[in-house]
């Protein structure tokens, strides 16, 4: 009886929890007791429990220099990152003697070494070298905070989320060359020069962008980036300020109807992290192993059997028994609605629901109700216009054939006006005018939602931090759509409404002006949102891995830290020297997000208009690397 | 007591939960697996048939039935009562037995046709069919384009010839444009070449290019990729698409696009009529390999229409 869960009720502060959890005094389960941040080192910082230990019997490395936990594993990544350095500087002093590390080129074995091992001074040997030792420094990067999760008795979600990051490596330099029979197909080291590579695998593959896991992968990176900032927002928006969570978790029902809670967003963190990464392995793993085409790829969709009439009948009964299945809805108790619940207007609509997969994934299963709002209410109609202009002229395109619709979904495009008509106004409904209107309502609709999260932060007690960082989404947003279009002269420049048109927009701005990956905005954009993937992943991972001693519980955290919180400052001194803490962690969040976004927008912003060719700018630059062409059999497939 | 008689200790409810969590995971893994390589099979078409080697082409087969029986015994006939040709316009220099091979081998094998197709049987010297007369435009349009365009290809891309196979393929018409190659192109995709090259197709650095201009660009190289069943690391070194040539960093393919690209032009302005019209395509000849299966081999051409012959 005791053991067997219990359904969730509605509690006093408007949320669900079980009763067992209600009991506790901060609402959220049961916490350690309160001691010093240097008690807590002194009380960990001490030998044995590694997996040396676990394994040999003995770890010969098991101490601390200062901060710095050094461990067996900390040995062998010192190893490898010291020989792997050596490796790159042989190149760049000895065989390039160019002494210019960020034009420095290792280029792998030629493919006609094929998997074999080469020796000192053939071509390739620098890259092998500093694959085998970068390898090895990664994977003992790894165990080394194996043992620090071990030391400090928290889960093994840090070394996990950044176990990804090791697999994407792995995949990268050791298995797709494997699986393609040369080390050849490898990646190329060097600060720009891994640029190069990745154009001409991009563009081997006919365009990458029409790669599937490319793009779930590229979406993953940016949701992961927009989490982060979601949440770094959320945190600091109640730091120092009179509120509670009950304060934040108001202020995302209103907005989106949903509050995720303070253990849910650290979980989808770690996941939405990992699985930006393994995407990306697989996106590259199956180009040029199983694909070649990715183009010709999507013909597989023509092909499903599905396009005819029966199919498509059956998919749609399919789809309907899936809809109308019966669903377990928890009715809440009138009366206690009514505190967040107003009426008209400025009230909200929906009533309080409950969704299991929501609490078994986020501990937090309550929906609804959601805030109406003018804003909200401009931003909803601007937003339906703009899908309904989009969506008409879909059909128009289509013939008004619904079977036609949903095949061709992904081609079809409402497209700016042509290059001829400039930045005119007057065009003809389906050449642009269309895409004029709706592009029209879809700012309108931004704008909305940008009042809407002020306002809400306003009325819930928080600081308006979500509000003022949306600003760097929408400062790319109108430099792509708006900005740079009437810079350069005509609508004709910014990106259809539409899949395949975005994709098509990416692509060919870069090759509009150049190669954008020597746009040292572009760089630094790639910087900020990679870098938001990974705080995303190691803080959602090194929250989780310390929850069970309420570490989630951050705004409190923030005013009185506790034995989790410790834990996980103690991690991450002793792993890299240094560590945030429940407030600071949320800044580098938010301005990590943030500046992805910023960066992003100068750049595109200068593309074509101040800079109309990044490629001779960087051989102006000097950060091009020397390449040659003649030995090309990694970018040709073979002739048939 | 009865505990010690188990093999195994018993299993607590986390091994429990775990173990059948395990076993669903494992059946869900591999049943999405199989069904996702019975619907990636189903979707797959058909694989094409291998091509046996030929000693005229780089890579078609001129055999099957399409020469009839009475056909072959009148060219026989026609041999042994005229040595010589009788009216012969473009191959000259050869006897009758040396144009029936060819016509055998290369015209009727190229386009999988009989002899009546184009030839009075009773009297192979008749002009009167006017499908004779269309040939004989071909054979000299083919000598034209050898001349003119395939000669400037290097010895490295194998020395091939343009004969009736090349473009042919087996069949006395074809679409240059076939439905099933505008995949990801719109259904009206044609080659640009009312614009000069090389240069028409340059936008990278150009201020005054728009990205509808990019977009035809790209079909375009789309339409080249699909043709030669190649990336566009073939011809370019993507970290900068404007390089041409080895020196200059790029690849010496890109230049061979380029005259490729010149002939299809000279081919749309001159021989419009006896292309019906149609403007000419890459695939009509590539057919998605870098070296159109019905090339001819080096010296499998008459010397009056090779690389190397001389205008008429």
């Amino acid at each position: 009886m005791s053991d067997a869960p219990q359904k969730p009720l509605l509690q006093p502060d408007g949320e669900y929890r079980t009763s067992m959890a209600s009991e506790s005094s901060t609402g959220a389960g049961p916490r350690a007791t309160e001691i010093s941040f240097a008690a807590m080192e002194a009380r960990y910082k001490r030998q044995g429990g590694t997996l040396a230990e676990k394994i040999f019997g003995h770890d010969p490395l098991d101490f601390w220099v200062g901060p710095f936990y050094v461990g067996l594993f900390g040995g062998t990544a010192i190893v490898g990152i010291v020989l792997g350095m050596l490796g790159y500087f042989y190149q760049v002093f000895f065989l390039e003697k160019s002494f210019n590390p960020l034009a420095t080129a290792l280029e792998p074995p030629p493919i006609s070494a094929g998997l074999h091992i080469v020796a000192w001074g053939q071509p390739g040997f620098a890259w092998q070298w500093t694959v085998a030792f970068t390898t090895i420094a990664f994977v003992s990067w790894m165990l080394r905070q194996v043992d620090i999760s071990l030391k400090l008795r928290m889960g093994f979600e840090i070394p996990i989320a950044f176990g990804a990051v090791v697999s994407s490596w792995v995949t990268l330099q050791i298995l797709r060359p494997i699986a393609m029979g040369a080390w050849g197909n490898g990646f190329p080291l060097g600060i720009t020069h891994h640029l190069d590579w990745l154009s001409n695998i991009g563009y081997q593959y006919y365009n990458f962008f029409y790669n599937p896991f490319h793009a779930i992968g590229v979406t993953l990176l940016f949701a992961s980036t927009l989490f982060l900032h979601m949440h770094g927002s959320a945190i600091l928006s109640a730091a120092r300020r009179p509120v509670n969570e009950h304060n934040v978790d108001v202020f995302w029902r209103n907005i989106v109807g949903y509050s995720i809670g303070e253990i849910g967003i650290h979980r989808l963190a770690y996941w939405a992290g990992a699985a930006s990464v393994l995407f990306a392995n697989v996106c590259i793993f199956i180009s040029g192993p199983l694909v070649h085409d990715w183009n010709g790829f999507w013909a597989f969709w023509d092909r499903i059997p599905v396009w005819s009439g029966a199919g498509a009948g059956l998919l749609f009964v399919g789809a309907g028994l899936v809809f109308s299945r019966r669903s377990d809805k928890l009715n809440p108790e009138p009366d206690l609605q009514a505190a967040e619940s107003g009426q008209g207007l400025e009230g909200t609509i929906g009533s309080p629901g409950y969704v299991n997969l929501m609490d078994r994934l986020f501990s937090s299963g309550r929906v609804l109700p959601i805030y109406v709002g003018v804003w909200g209410l401009i931003g909803v109609f601007a937003f339906a216009i703009c899908a309904f202009i989009i969506l008409q002229s879909y059909m128009h395109q289509v013939g008004y054939s619904p079977i036609n619709f949903a095949r061709e979904f992904w081609n079809l495009a409402v497209m700016p006006p042509a290059a001829k008509y400039g930045l005119s106004w007057n065009v003809p409904w389906y050449e642009g005018g269309d895409y004029l209107v709706a592009t029209f309502f879809l700012h309108i609709s931004v704008l909305a939602w940008f009042a809407r999260l002020y306002d809400r932060a306003r009325k819930t007690g928080l600081a308006p931090h979500l509000a003022i960082g949306f600003w760097s989404a929408l400062f790319i947003y109108f430099t792509i759509y708006l900005i740079r279009p009437v810079i350069r002269g005509y609508w004709a420049d910014a990106p259809g409404q539409g899949f395949r048109a975005i994709l098509d927009w990416t692509n060919y701005v870069n090759l509009q002006v150049g190669n954008i990956y020597y746009n040292p905005f572009h760089m630094i954009s790639i910087f900020f949102l990679l870098g938001s993937v990974l705080i995303l992943a190691i803080h959602g991972a090194t929250i989780v891995a310390t929850s069970k001693w309420g570490a989630e519980r951050e705004i409190d955290e923030m005013v009185m830290e506790g034995s989790g919180t410790h834990r996980a400052q103690l991690f991450w001194r002793w792993t890299m020297g240094f560590n945030a803490n429940s407030y600071n962690i949320h800044l580098w969040a938010w301005w990590f997000a943030a500046l992805c976004g910023i960066t992003a927008a100068i750049g595109i912003l200068i593309s074509g208009t101040l800079v109309d060719n990044w490629f001779v700018w960087a051989q102006h630059a000097h950060i091009v690397a020397p390449m040659s062409t003649e030995d090309w059999s990694q970018y040709v497939f073979s002739s048939k | 007591m009865s505990q010690q008689q188990l093999a195994f200790p018993p299993l607590n409810d986390d091994a429990k939960f775990n173990l059948v969590a395990g076993a669903i995971a494992a059946i869900t893994m591999v049943l999405s697996i199989v069904a996702f390589w019975w619907i990636w099979w189903i979707v797959q078409p058909p694989a094409p048939k291998p091509i046996p080697e030929s000693t005229i082409y780089r890579m078609y087969d001129p055999s099957g039935n399409h020469l009839k029986p009475e056909s072959l015994a009148a060219m026989q006939k026609y041999i042994k009562e005229h040595e010589q040709p009788q009216n012969v316009q473009v191959l000259k220099g050869w006897n009758t037995k040396q144009i029936s091979n060819y016509m055998v081998s290369q015209v009727a094998g190229g386009l999988k046709v009989d002899c009546s197709y184009c030839h009075n049987i009773n009297n192979f010297a008749d002009y009167s069919n006017p499908n004779k007369i269309k040939a004989k435009a071909m054979l000299l349009m083919s000598g034209d384009l050898n001349r003119s365009y395939v000669s400037k290809l290097p010895t490295s891309v194998g020395g091939y010839n343009i004969t009736c196979a090349t473009c042919h393929n087996g069949k006395p018409k074809f679409e240059t444009y076939p439905i099933q190659i505008q995949n990801t192109l719109p259904n009206d995709y044609r080659l640009p070449l009312d614009r000069e090259y090389p240069g028409g197709l340059v936008i990278t650095g150009v201020k005054s290019k728009s990205l509808d201009e990019v977009e035809l660009n790209q079909n375009t190289m789309y339409h080249m990729n699909l043709s030669l069943g190649q990336g566009c690391t073939f011809c370019h070194n993507a970290r900068y698409f404007p390089a041409t040539g080895v020196k200059d960093g790029g690849r010496d393919q890109k230049q061979h696009a380029t005259w490729m690209l010149q002939m299809a032009k000279h081919i749309n302005a001159n021989y419009s009529t006896i292309m019906a019209n149609q403007t000419p395509s890459c695939w009509m000849c590539h057919q998605g390999y870098t070296v159109p299966p019905g090339a001819a081999k080096a010296g499998q051409v008459p010397d009056v229409l090779s690389t190397t012959s001389s205008a008429p």
